[in-house]
Formats: C-alpha cells, structure tokens, sequence
C-alpha cells in the first residue's frame, strides 16, 4: 500500500517529461493518488505528457487549465476539480514564471511593471491556489511548494531571488493561516535541475557547477526523483505536524559554510 | 527513421498546422515558426512531442532547436 493511497492530490507545473511536478505526479500515482493536472500556457502539451504518467493514455489524469494569475480561473477552480473528484488531500505548486528582464543582471534596472508580474506569477500564487482550493480541503491536507534556496544572492537570478524569497514567507504566514483547517504548507527547496523552466534562467551553469563542488552527497542536475519524492513524502501522512517548513534537496549544500 | 516520405511530410505538416494554429498554405517547408508565427519554446516542444506520440519515435528534447521549420523537422525524423 502505497502512502498516498486513497488521496486525491493537484499537481500544477506538468509541461514536460523533465518537470519536477511530472516525477511528482508520477510518484504520487505508484503511491496510490489520484492525480489531477492543471495546465499553464499550452494545455495541448500537459495533456500529451498527462498520457505517459502510470495511469497509461487511456486512464491519464484530468487536465484543468489555470492561469494562476487569472482570477476568474482561481474562482472556477474548485468547480473545475469537483467534476472529477469531491475533495483535495494535497496540491502541489509548481508554478515560477518572471519576464525575461527581471532575470539575468539586470537587477538595478527591473521596472516595477515586471517585478510585479514575477511576484504575481510566482509567490502570491502559492496564496492564490491554496485559498482557491480550501473549499475542498476541509478535511485538511498538504500544500507542497517548490523553492530554490533564497537566504542567499545567487547570480543573474536577481528578482527571481526576490520572489522565491517572498514564496518562503509567503509559505510561513500561509500556514499560519490555515493551520487551524489541518492544512500543512511546506516548500521543497530543490538543487538546480535541468527542467523546462531552468531553461529560462541564465546563469543556471554557473550555479550547477557549485553544486557540482559543494554537495556533500554529489548533485545530479538531471535527476527531478529526489525532490519530487520529498514533496510525496510532505503530501503524505508521514510529516502531520510539520508546517512552514523548507525541506532541501540539495545534496546539502545550504549546510555548507564553504 | 530512414526515410521521410511524402506522407510523414504530410502528417508533420498537419501535427505543426494544428498546434500552431495556422493555414496549411502559410506554412512552407523553410518557414521558421518561432519567427514567422512567434511560436515559443514550449510550441516547439509540444510539436516535438506530438511527433513522437504520432509517429512513434523517440526525439530528444535537445533536437528542439533545431525544429523550428518543417525541412530542420525533416532533417531530425531522419536522424530519429
């Protein structure tokens, strides 16, 4: 029997096979979930990766689009999950999107318009989806996060950085809030991986190859299963009085003076 | 995949029209998607996948550059 056995979890972030959330929905469905995706921007896309997960082409999971900044979306949304399932155990937030001008030196110079757009996008998001999905969480559940560590400057992440760190506070006061529901938040702070969204992010060699020189386990930038089994594992009934938590799956490098 | 017929030149053709969502006739073999049409990069991997899932071949994800006209598809099914 599998730990996530009888749960019904939300997975958001599927965009292709090299997703941390598709290792995540893929784990989660060998631990017994049922899986529900959402979609964000090419639904055509995470609904052909949705058919290579466990549950085969014919069985995949349904494919919910959400655009997390979209507020009519978010309203719709425990709707759009209660046509397949009647309540939520756990949802996975997999979501960072920044304009390309807040990333890669030019932190000086990032106007307002697009340090807004990547908060919106990536921290008040986790917000946003946790709020829009408590209607079906009454019963408690487990809100996963994924997080890149931010107590620290890394280069050409710039306002990237800013808003992971807004996602770590964001994280904290979350659980503050919906503690009292039985609802845990916690954020998996991964290494960096060779996903569809680290494609995106200049610098990403520079900050591998630290990992590269510093992990006391070693570090494999093409391996998403350990992060994503650590989120499971948060979904799971294994951490019940954990919250607000940051779990790392560095290789251990944030413990790492130099 | 050895041989790229008129008919997988044909499906490929249909597979890019549909997720592109353009006119078989503004779509020549050299026409470059990304620039042409603004195609993104998850377009091209979604193409990408809907080939493999079509066409069943396995085309690694590092090709998806290359893939962003018909004729550099072509040039990487033949590789496939």
């Amino acid at each position: 029997m599998g730990i996530l056995e009888g749960k019904n979890i939300l997975v958001t972030g599927v965009l292709t096979q090299d997703s941390i959330a598709f290792h995540v929905a893929k784990i989660a469905q060998e631990q017994g979930a049922q899986v529900l995706l959402t979609a964000y921007p090419r639904r055509g896309l995470t609904e052909r990766i949705a058919r290579r997960l466990p549950s085969g082409p014919d069985a995949a999971p349904p494919v919910i689009e959400l655009d997390v900044t979209n507020a009519t979306q978010l309203a719709e949304l425990p709707d759009r999950i209660s046509e397949h399932v009647p309540t939520l155990d756990g949802v996975v937030h997999a979501i960072g999107a920044a304009p390309q001008t807040a990333l890669g030196g030019n932190f000086l110079h990032t106007s307002w318009d697009d340090v807004g757009a990547a908060m919106h996008a990536s921290t008040y998001s986790l917000k946003s989806l946790t709020v829009a999905c408590l209607p079906l969480m009454k019963g408690g559940g487990s809100v996963v996060g994924l997080d890149f560590d931010a107590s620290q400057a890394w280069p050409l992440y710039d306002w990237m950085g800013v808003a992971k760190a807004g996602l770590e506070a964001c994280s904290r006061y979350l659980a503050r809030y919906v503690g009292p529901q039985g609802v845990r938040v916690n954020l998996v702070a991964a290494g960096p991986l060779d996903t569809p969204a680290a494609k995106g992010i200049p610098g990403f060699q520079e900050v591998a190859g630290v990992w590269g020189d510093r992990a006391p386990l070693g570090w494999n930038t093409a391996d998403p299963v350990p992060a994503a089994k650590a989120c499971v594992a948060l979904l799971s009934d294994w951490f019940p009085s954990t919250t607000g938590e940051i779990v790392h799956v560095d290789g251990g490098v944030n413990i790492i003076g130099a | 995949m050895a041989e790229i017929t008129d008919d997988i030149r044909e499906r490929v053709k249909k597979i890019v029209c549909d997720i592109l969502e353009v006119e078989p006739a503004e779509l020549t073999e050299t026409t470059v998607y990304t620039e042409e049409f603004g195609a993104d990069s998850l377009a091209v991997i979604e193409i990408l996948t809907a080939l493999e899932d079509t066409l069943d071949v396995s085309i690694d994800q590092a090709e998806a550059p290359r893939m962003v006209s018909l004729a550099g598809i072509y040039d990487v099914l033949a590789e496939a």
